[in-house]
């Protein structure tokens, strides 16, 4: 199945033309884009982390540029839905499918780079907006070398019932992995939107390993109401840098579910800005570590107006030798009077070879605001354990209705039918791991 | 003189002065000789000035922590790092010099000493001055003496222990403290031995520009309890003086000891300061720190729990006003099976002042059965101010329980309505709430030192209203 790969080496000398060949469809403004945001990647150092052991040499060396040419007929699985779906594998779309009611309400579903060519207008002037490219190395790669992702336009007053899906599959044998997407809600709308990363099993040889850039910008007009739930599933031969962030809007609420379960190093960011009066974030990020994997997670809410609200919840399960590091940061500037904003973290460690850190922080400017964060860490109940046990269930089944039990309530909150339930598939495959 | 400028006497209450008393006072600056110099001066044994002089090297070589408060307004070169206030150590009251005396009598340490105080070691300026031991110490074998002078009377017994809990190379200001050091507490309580009044220091800087790098060295042997109090005031001046002290407590089996510390320091102090302790078997460590004066604050007591067994415990608040940064908190180690922690701060910020939690919980992977328990709340008094939290949890075996939660609000409005509505006034009413949000801490002081709490609780909130 796989075609022979191109072998690419990218300079600054010759990027110009290396992104020419590799985006030749893209319009004249987005070439310009990814030109500058390949300049500051070759300026910007390797990213370090104060708490995952990230090798700079090898990071380095893996750069994604090379890339196999992905067919066209990709028998990758598309979930039933009556909602709209959109399927890709890197630059390839392998399903769009919108249906014909959201159309004629002016929902615009599509792949990116569709957009950009066909919609520029709707896209030029929020693409980039919301996080900055020079923000670091692997944003700086992925705002150069993108390869597609979705983007999703809800008109004023318009609300989706169903949710739209969105897939995203890696290849095997791609070295490199660079998604992005773009949510823009305008006033008053809502819709739920499911971002699944999985890998696409195409029958060919594995490549050793795999850079991931992975960016989500979501801008939310006054009103505006966004679910949206992620599921990560990446091989662990993954390194994978995921930024995803939000500009909300007067009385706007986002809902963020996103699972973390698979990469062998995730780092990643999640960042809400709640930049007018009365805007809501609400996260909730459920990650689950196993054999040597290491998950790196900040989730950061800007308070950066006045009654602005916030929830923050971690849940996360550790065993084998997997290591997580989980950042809150809960940030209200001066003049974000009557916000309120809280912090839960909880960590359930299945192994002593595991490490959970957590650092809940809490950044205040302003003094009429309530702010609060819990974390806390523990092994299994044993009492609990002994209980299932002397009722006949195995160590290992009682272990699994515990590890159940503790996810419940976070992933039976999850509004989403479609997420929940697969967020519980996700959870069963990593605990009978 | 800084005496003569109202408005820094306007806004200190003891910020009087009585000029400078200095004996011998060594120029700005920082360099071997300087090292050497102290070393002779305070004829030390060889070790001593070894250890100094390759502090020094490592001061040279550390970087300024990247993190913390804002300290780009200190100049290592502006600071005296010597000043021998008077020739011989007090040996009675009637020997201290008037000037000095006058200072300490309006800090209260007559009275506090005609009630129960049997240690007061006062350090004005760079030496122990006035030292007063109560017979019933010396009678149970209890050392508590300056540090200098232990070096000399007990050089084993300090050596043994001198620089093993915090070397040099811990960080840039332990590496300055261990170079130039003078001054601070010796104690050592021998074994099965209860010490039966608070062993006391007061600690003062008075010369302008000068630095204080007192050094604490305890040991409480096993199933010993102590407890040492340490309180510090620092007259005001006008350009800014450098704190950085080192303390190291060894808390061997069983042993209990508590260090109490008020930290009240002038508002252009620099307060750089590495407390650590190392607890053993079933010992206990309690740090009880309040912090309240000074320009920036960086310090963090930790406690290390080596031994199956053993607890850790701090209790601190933080109250920063106009120009303050209180960058605070608290590290708890869990290296053994069984250890338990608890950590609770209480920070206030005011008038444009700033407060940071700043913690550290680590469960090492044999930490099996271990719990740790945090707690942080804030308040912040107006809309000038701000206050970070910012808690590092690193759990490292699945058999350990930690917990952690943390608040900031404002005054509760409903609380200032309930107490205006019975009559007080806003001003009375916040300070109550106050009170009452630090009374865990203040309930944990000695008496005259919550007595001294509260005025100056009070008297940084005057004006907190409107």
């Amino acid at each position: 199945m796989a075609l022979s790969s191109q072998t690419l080496t990218v300079t600054p000398e010759n990027v110009a033309n290396h992104l020419r060949d590799q985006f030749a469809s893209d319009p004249e403004w987005l070439l310009a884009r990814r030109r500058e945001a390949m300049a500051a990647y070759f300026a910007l150092p390797v990213p370090t982390r104060e708490r995952t052991a990230f090798n700079a040499d090898r990071s380095g060396a893996i750069t994604g540029f090379e890339s196999a040419p992905v067919p066209a007929d990709l028998p990758l699985p598309v979930p039933e839905t009556r909602g709209g779906v959109l399927s890709m594998a890197h630059d390839r779309v392998l399903v769009t499918r919108q249906p014909a009611a959201l159309a004629r309400e002016g929902v615009i579903l599509t792949d990116l780079r569709s957009a950009c060519r066909m919609q520029p207008e709707l896209v030029a002037p929020h693409l980039g907006s919301v996080i900055d490219a020079a923000h670091d190395k692997s944003q700086a790669l992925n705002a150069g070398w993108w390869h597609n992702g979705g983007f999703l336009y809800v008109p004023a007053g318009v609300r989706v019932a169903d949710p739209v899906i969105w897939l995203h599959y890696h290849l095997p044998d791609q070295p490199g992995f660079f998604p992005r997407s773009l949510i823009v809600l305008e006033e008053d709308s809502e819709v739920v939107l499911i971002d699944y990363y999985s890998e696409g099993e195409n029958g060919s040889a594995p490549v050793s390993r795999t850079l991931a850039a992975m960016t989500v910008e979501v801008k939310l007009g006054s009103g505006a109401r966004l679910h949206y739930g992620s599921i990560e599933q990446l091989s662990e031969t993954t390194d994978a840098f995921v930024h995803r962030s939000a500009l909300a809007g007067a009385h706007s609420a986002i809902f963020w579910n996103v699972g973390v379960f698979g990469a062998g190093v995730e780092i990643s960011r999640q960042s809400t800005r709640l930049v007018e009066p009365g805007a809501e974030n609400h996260s909730v990020s459920v990650f689950f570590g196993s054999g040597r994997q290491h998950h790196d997670i900040d989730v950061v809410s800007i308070h950066d107006a006045p009654h602005t609200v916030s929830t923050m919840v971690g849940k996360g399960v550790m065993k084998g030798r997997a290591q997580s590091v989980f950042t809150g940061i809960t940030e209200i500037r001066r003049g974000a009077r009557g916000s309120n904003a809280r912090q839960r973290e909880q960590t359930l460690m299945l192994s002593d070879d595991a490490r959970a850190d957590a650092i809940p922080s809490l950044l205040i400017d302003e003094n009429d605001v309530f702010a609060a964060h819990s974390a806390s860490a523990g092994p299994i109940d044993q009492a609990a354990l002994f209980y299932l046990m002397a009722r006949g269930l195995s160590e290992e089944a009682a272990v699994r209705m515990i590890v159940q039990g503790f996810l419940a309530p976070v992933i039976d909150n999850i509004s989403i039918d479609d997420l929940r339930q697969q967020v519980w598939v996700a959870v069963e495959r990593k605990v009978s791991e | 003189m800084a005496v003569n400028n109202p408005m820094v006497t306007d806004d200190y209450a003891y910020g009087f002065n009585d000029g400078d008393v200095g004996v011998l006072k060594f120029g700005q600056g920082l360099t071997r000789q300087t090292v050497e110099d102290i070393s002779r001066i305070k004829q030390e044994p060889k070790w001593m000035l070894d250890f100094r002089l390759h502090a020094l090297d490592v001061f040279a070589k550390k970087p300024m922590p990247r993190w913390g408060a804002d300290l780009s307004g200190l100049d290592f070169n502006k600071i005296v790092y010597y000043v021998k206030p008077s020739e011989n150590q007090g040996r009675t009251w009637d020997e201290v010099p008037q000037t000095i005396k006058d200072t300490f009598e309006r800090l209260g340490i007559p009275e506090a000493e005609r009630k129960f105080l049997a240690g007061v070691s006062a350090q004005y300026e760079s030496e122990v001055v006035y030292h007063s031991l109560h017979q019933d110490l010396t009678e149970k074998g209890i050392i508590f003496l300056d540090t200098d002078s232990a070096v000399r009377e007990y050089p084993e017994l300090v050596r043994e222990y001198f620089g093993t809990i915090i070397p040099p190379e811990d960080n840039k200001f332990a590496a300055l403290n261990s170079a130039v050091w003078s001054g601070g507490s010796f104690v050592y309580i021998p074994p099965g031995v209860t010490s039966p009044i608070p062993l006391q220091a007061y600690f003062r800087i008075n010369s302008e520009n000068m630095g204080q790098f007192e050094r604490t060295l305890i040991i409480a042997d096993e199933n010993s309890f102590g407890h040492y109090v340490e309180g510090c005031t620092a007259p005001t001046y006008n350009s800014e003086s450098l704190h950085s002290a080192v303390v190291e407590i060894i808390v061997k089996a069983g042993a209990r000891m508590r260090y109490t510390t008020v930290q009240n320091w002038a508002s252009n102090v620099y307060n750089l300061v590495t407390k650590r302790a190392v607890a053993y078997r079933d010992a206990t460590m309690e740090w009880v720190d309040g912090n309240i004066g000074s320009k920036k604050t960086m310090k963090y007591p930790s406690v290390y729990l080596l031994e199956e067994g053993a607890r850790g415990m701090v209790l601190s608040i933080a109250v920063a006003g106009r120009g303050q940064h209180q960058d605070t908190g608290a590290k708890m180690i869990h290296a053994a099976p069984h250890t338990t922690s608890t950590i609770v701060s209480k920070s206030i910020s005011q008038h444009g002042g700033k407060t940071t939690y700043r913690g550290l919980i680590h469960l090492a992977p044999n930490a099996e059965g271990s719990k740790s328990n945090v707690k942080c709340d804030t308040l912040i008094l107006d809309d000038e101010s701000a206050s970070d939290t910012v808690p590092h949890n690193e759990v490292e075996t699945a058999q350990a329980i930690m917990e952690h939660e943390a608040t900031v609000t404002k005054v509760s409005e409903e609380q200032l309505f309930y107490l205006t509505s019975r009559g007080l006034n806003e001003e009375e009413a916040t300070r109550l709430i106050v009170m009452g949000f630090i009374e865990p801490f203040t309930r944990e002081l000695p008496m005259e030192f919550a007595v001294e709490m509260n005025r100056l609780i009070k008297f940084e909130m005057e004006g907190a209203i409107g």
